[in-house]
């Protein structure tokens, strides 16, 4: 991991937005702001787009620039002081990749976590054992048993959400798959099992099934999350995996077609009932 | 909870639908860029769509607290659209955990939202059934199934009849309701409204062309027409108005001042 600064928050990165947003908004241009900092043009831009954390004195001189009345910017460096305090994630830096940092930012801060999940069981509601599993099929090179450990840790950590006074809604849709694919001993997958059902139960939980019955569906493309947040100028954002990094998309149309893609899965997939009764089926056969 | 288990495989998201426009117009996320299409052409007909969508709600939240203050604990929503805060459940229920709700809508996407994110009291019972309202006789089973029809039931059809045409060979909302209505017991509620062309007609005519070009039949009814639905029932006061007017709480009055908006609306009482 380089020595760069941590990886922005979900805060951070709202803000950067609204900053362009009310710079638009006066009519003035990148080059316009930066003089009024004396800085260049590509530091108003890295700090549009969270490539730097915000620093209070520039964010007071470029609101006064772009006339935000006084309330307004009031309100706005305090969010900014608050979004550069660091999360608890940021102790598991060594272990915890910068395009990764993000999601976990945005998972605490969503109301609504929809995720669409080919291969696993989505790290929220992973056993231990499960977790350590597949975080040993899923690491190659020189990774050693330490930072494994390390990643299994911060996986649990990340579970801690959903025991939260006011939870977010989780809502999975899961493909058969992962039911199938056998990972690690039969003990495992049981406990795994167990677990799926345990939180199935829960109100702000629902875990529906991707049957292989019910044929080819719009999402086989790759895992992806979508998040939304409670307050309503925030826009959606979706997160999709690749092998060495990841990308978070919030432009409308793209996150409209993964809206779409999820609301057409979720019709076509078991309900959340029957797919209780699917995992219960699973966990007598194994 | 009981979920619906035949949604067909596919549902065409590639022409708008109402519950998703209505949807962008209460500045909700759950829309896609077909619907936010034709919900911008209709408000750039209509300015009043915005404030419209939101008197709706407003008036639903009102009429399902008088309803479950006059006693009523079960409750029947047909035309539920994507869950927005707060929804018809958490009304009913804040009044008297108890109550038993059934949402009902014929979009499956609606459907698997509201399975997802309505979750009513413990006491109570929340249920989502999969049915077009044109089809009264399997809507009112799956509704027999979680409601007892035997007490009274407050039906609410909100902002929905004006997708429903009178052609007695085709939608026949009038025999619809009625049929509906008389599945009711005694004391049970009707609520009711819907878009009229007597305060804007020519704004209401371009809103309702863009409808119909969309594929989505659109019927605003006059006030005569609207008070036909309530024929033979009790009608609360304030009688049929206005959506704003029945009976406001101070934010209501505060939006009034804002103007008027082209929806009537009414709660009556099955004697």
């Amino acid at each position: 991991m380089s020595e760069r600064r941590p990886a922005p928050t979900v805060g951070q990165v709202v803000l950067g937005k609204r900053l362009q947003e009310l710079r638009e908004a006066s009519g003035l241009g990148r080059e316009e702001a930066a003089r009024a900092l004396r800085v260049t043009a590509a530091t108003v831009r890295r700090m549009e787009t969270a490539e730097v954390a915000l620093k209070i004195p520039y964010v007071q001189v470029l609101l006064e620039t772009y006339g935000v009345p006084e309330d307004e910017a009031e309100a706005f460096v305090s969010l900014a002081e608050e979004a550069n305090q660091p999360g608890w994630w940021q102790r598991y830096h060594d272990v915890l990749p910068d395009w990764f940092s993000l999601y976990v930012s945005l998972e605490g801060a969503a109301r609504i976590v929809r995720s669409y999940e080919p291969h696993f069981v989505p790290g929220l509601l992973q056993t231990e054992e499960y977790a350590r599993a597949v975080l040993q099929a899923g690491t190659i090179g020189q990774t050693g048993p330490e930072t494994i450990e390390r990643h299994v840790s911060l996986r649990m950590e990340r579970q801690r959400l959903l025991e939260r006074q006011d939870p977010p809604h989780l809502w999975v849709i899961m493909d058969e798959t992962v039911l199938l694919r056998p990972v690690s001993g039969g003990e495992v997958m049981r406990e795994q099992l167990d677990k799926l059902l345990e939180f199935a139960e829960r109100d702000r939980v629902t875990l529906q099934i991707a049957e292989f019955a019910s044929g080819p569906h719009p999402g086989t493309y790759a895992p992806f999350t979508l998040f939304r947040f409670a307050e309503p100028e925030l826009p959606d954002m979706v997160y999709t995996e690749y092998l060495s990094g990841a990308l978070y998309l919030d432009s409308r149309k793209e996150v409209a077609a993964h809206l779409e893609v999820l609301d057409h899965m979720s019709t076509a997939a078991a309900s959340a009932e029957r797919s209780k009764k699917i995992l219960r089926e699973r966990r007598e056969d194994c | 909870m009981s979920g619906s288990e035949s949604a067909p495989a596919r549902v065409d998201t590639s022409r708008p639908h109402p519950a998703r426009v209505y949807d962008w117009w209460l500045g909700g996320k759950d829309n896609y860029p077909v619907d936010e299409e034709l919900a911008r052409k209709i408000l750039a007909v209509d300015g009043t769509v915005l404030r419209g969508a939101r008197a709706n709600r407003r008036f639903m939240h009102r009429a399902v607290r008088t309803a479950a203050e006059a006693g009523t604990r079960q409750f029947l929503d047909i035309g539920t659209g994507i869950p927005t805060e707060p929804n018809l459940h958490q009304v009913a229920q804040g009044v008297a955990p108890e109550s038993r709700v059934v949402y009902a809508d014929n979009d499956p996407i609606v459907l698997r939202h509201a399975e997802a994110l309505l979750h009513g009291s413990a006491q109570g019972s929340t249920e989502y059934v999969h049915a077009d309202v044109r089809d009264a006789d399997a809507l009112l089973a799956r509704a027999r199934e979680s409601l007892d029809f035997d007490r009274p039931i407050a039906l609410s059809l909100v902002a929905l009849t004006h997708y429903l045409s009178d052609d007695p060979d085709g939608d026949d909302v009038y025999g619809l309701l009625e049929k509906y209505v008389a599945a009711l017991a005694p004391g049970s509620h009707l609520i009711l409204s819907q878009v009229t062309p007597d305060l804007s007609p020519q704004a209401i005519e371009h809103a309702a062309n863009h409808f119909r070009r969309s594929g989505t039949p659109f019927f605003p009814r006059s006030l005569a027409e609207f008070s036909r639905f309530f024929d033979g029932l009790e009608l609360l006061g304030p009688g049929v108005i206005p959506v704003y007017g029945w009976r406001p709480e101070p934010a209501d009055v505060a939006a009034q001042a804002e103007g008027i908006v082209p929806v009537y609306a009414g709660v009556a009482r099955k004697p």
